[in-house]
């Protein structure tokens, strides 16, 4: 109870709260926008929270977060093109009542059951990630290792399309995860002499590079305005109508939290999830896909409580929960915190305060998104796209530029947005590259101390957590090795199966 | 997918282009309507992972040689420092292979029609990297910000002037007053106030 009291009087600070709302508002604009998805948001902006506390920081960029999770659905809804990927399970329906003339009502249920869920899945990982911080105090190497590796292949599970180009990704984030001084032998690898690669790849930089500007390369082919044409509807919220779609919100808000709490996996599949469940709960009513609003509150809920659940590994075991949860990580280094057991003893305000914030968060964007939904229409609308990627670009040069004011960095910036530009072009998936620049380092050191400890025999596998997680990780790549065999069955609308047929 | 959530990958593109009216290119079909380069591109789809496949395989050499360089570890019980490498680079190498006959049709370069441009704008992004240190942030940015408005294809005088300095300024002192971060000064960060 201390705790939560010290993390609401960290939270009552005016910087902290300004941080908060300034985070939405920019999370809202950021998350509807094509092109910039949460995770470019959170890592583009995240150099802007070195210089401030480090909850206000992290308040910051989980306001944008939970902004830009909800938001992506306002195009989705509106033009069917998802601004983030996770609201792509919201596009058949929501899209649908647009046709309709509903499209006020879909964007109304989006934020109803988006805060809903966020809210629901912040309360949850408040109340499991204190047990599971207590748990994993004891963990030793050899558990971390173990952790490490199921994490990594629950990766290689879930990448989309081709399993080999998920590996390659991840495989290749390994590898530059190598560069630098090994941490057990201080042997420098991979630096080819250079003294600024002595510390590794600076993550900042290489994130910002891998996402955000290889994005703004992207982006630079199409350079179209984004037009919502949003039309004007008259709609009250009935408790009748309360009553039809709250369900599926609590639904959803289970579903997603719980995808979201495995390591790697987080709010984009656990919409599919939460709305194929919601579809098969109500025995395949025939008004999935063509407008049913309890699919939308499912699969919008689920999202956001499944962002909220990626924060459980995140912060209890420094395992990234998904992928903008591993830039959220880097926000924490940054100040010398490094998440797991150790910070939830050392820095209670940080962790209750954030809990706390990331509720509120949610509570200020169902005001400004359930309030305001015309005037964020006509905001988003009038941003210009040829304005914007070149100031991406500049932005992403100073915040690369930023970490220790070295030109390197920036140039490694560069490097990681071209390379994240080829990957993204080919259909190589980003997200396993970035996970396991994260987990490489986890994986390798908790492999050689568990050896070192136990004297060079493998017996330390045997022991009941390594054993338990080695179990899970050879159930996931059986699961990823049978997934491989079947024909990739996406989790996706008619549209894009379409797709996938005639490319494969 | 936990990926898509970065990889604006093949099957996005498809329904964006499909939206847009712009031909479709990743279909297996024989020809390719529409682009008058398909004979171009279509090459460079399959050959594209191909190529991936290759280069994988060699940086998977690449690394293992490297690695076998190492030193032997300090203590006896520790895999050493060489063990994570030459695991990762035998796994590169078994994934090049794999990718090599699992190559799938894939569009690696910029559309038609933008390849200048995009090229363009790496291009600007590199020398605004190197003219940082040379002429300080408000020159560098006033000269990067100038050159991707219009490699965008703003021609407006007033907003190619109005624009930069607009966004140099804000940035300039957002990150130096309000976050006290240091940016590289050159001839005019001694005037700004």
């Amino acid at each position: 109870m201390s705790e939560w009291m010290e993390g609401l009087n960290a939270l009552a600070d005016v910087q902290v709260l300004a941080m908060l709302v300034l985070g939405v508002l920019i999370g809202i604009v950021v998350g509807a926008l094509p092109g910039i998805s949460a995770t470019v948001g959170v890592a583009l902006l995240l150099p802007f929270t070195f210089a401030l506390e480090p909850l206000a920081g992290m308040i910051l960029l989980l306001g944008i977060y939970g902004g830009a999770v909800y938001a992506g659905s306002i195009p989705a809804i509106l033009i069917r093109s998802p601004g983030t990927p996770a609201s792509a399970a919201t596009v058949a329906d929501g899209h649908a009542m647009t046709l309709q003339g509903k499209g006020v009502q879909a964007l109304k249920i989006s934020v109803l059951a988006s805060c809903v869920g966020g809210f629901v899945g912040v309360l949850l990982l408040a109340f499991f990630s204190p047990f599971i911080a207590e748990f994993a105090l004891g963990f030793g190497s050899s558990a971390n290792f173990m952790l490490a590796l199921f994490a990594l292949t629950v990766i290689a599970s879930v990448s989309e399309g081709r399993m080999v180009k998920g590996l390659i990704s991840g495989a290749l984030g390994l590898a530059i995860a190598m560069i630098g001084l090994d941490t057990i032998q201080g042997f420098p690898r991979l630096t080819f002499g250079s003294a600024d690669l002595l510390s590794g790849v600076s993550f900042i930089p290489l994130m910002i590079g891998l996402f955000a500007v290889s994005e703004a390369f992207i982006q630079v082919e199409r350079a179209a305005k984004l037009n919502l044409r949003m039309k004007r509807e008259k709609f009250r919220a009935t408790p009748a109508w309360l009553r039809k779609v709250l369900p599926s919100g609590m639904l959803g808000s289970g579903i997603g939290f719980i995808i979201g709490v495995i390591p790697g996996v987080g709010g984009d599949i656990s919409s599919f999830v939460a709305y194929n469940e919601s579809k098969r709960l109500t025995r395949g009513s025939s008004q999935y896909g063509k407008g049913e609003p309890r699919g939308i509150a499912a699969a919008e809920s689920a999202k956001n409580a499944g962002t909220a659940g990626a924060l459980v590994p995140t912060l209890t075991l420094g395992i990234p929960g998904d992928v903008t949860s591993a830039v959220l990580i880097g926000a924490l280094t940054v100040h010398g915190l490094q998440p797991g057991p150790s910070m939830f003893a050392g820095s209670p305000d940080l962790i209750y305060g954030v809990f706390a914030g990331f509720a509120l968060v949610y509570i200020v964007l169902f005001l400004l998104g359930w309030f305001g939904t015309g005037l964020w229409v006509r905001t988003i609308e009038a941003v210009p796209p040829k304005i914007l990627w070149p100031t991406v670009v500049v932005l992403a040069v100073v915040g690369s530029y930023a970490v220790r004011s070295n030109i390197f960095d920036v140039l490694i910036m560069f490097a990681a947005a071209v390379l994240g530009y080829i990957m993204s072009k080919g259909g190589y998936p980003l997200a396993p590259l970035i996970i396991g620049v994260v987990l490489g380092p986890i994986a390798e050191s908790g492999f050689r101390r568990a050896m070192i400890i136990h004297n060079g025999s493998f017996v330390w596998m045997l022991e009941p957590i390594p054993l338990v997680l080695g179990v899970l990780t050879l159930a996931s790549i059986g699961f990823a090795i049978w997934r491989a065999r079947k024909k990739p069955v996406l989790l996706t609308s008619s549209e894009e199966d379409k797709v996938e047929d005639k490319v494969s | 997918m936990m990926s898509a959530d970065e990889s604006t990958g093949v099957n996005e593109r498809c329904d964006e282009h499909a939206a847009s009216g712009q031909p479709v290119q990743e279909h297996s079909q024989p020809e390719v309507p529409g682009s008058e380069e398909s004979g171009d591109t279509r090459v460079a789809s399959i050959l594209g992972d191909r190529v991936v496949a290759i280069a994988i395989m060699v940086i998977g050499i690449a690394l293992f040689i490297y690695a076998l360089g190492f030193p032997q570890p300090g203590q006896p019980e520790d895999p050493g420092t060489a063990a994570l490498p030459l695991l990762i680079s035998g796994f590169l190498v078994v994934l090049g292979v794999m990718l090599l006959f699992n190559a799938e049709l894939g569009l690696f370069l910029p559309e038609p029609g933008t390849r200048l441009r995009t090229a363009l704008v790496v291009v600007a992004g590199v020398v605004y990297t190197f003219l940082l240190t040379a002429v300080g942030f408000v020159l560098a940015t006033l000269s990067f910000m100038v050159a991707g408005l219009l490699i965008m294809g703003i021609r407006s005088p007033l907003r190619l002037v109005l624009v930069p300095i607009a966004v140099t300024l804000a940035v300039y002192y957002l990150f130096t007053a309000a976050l006290g971060v240091y940016l590289p000064s050159g001839a005019i960060e001694g005037m700004l106030p």
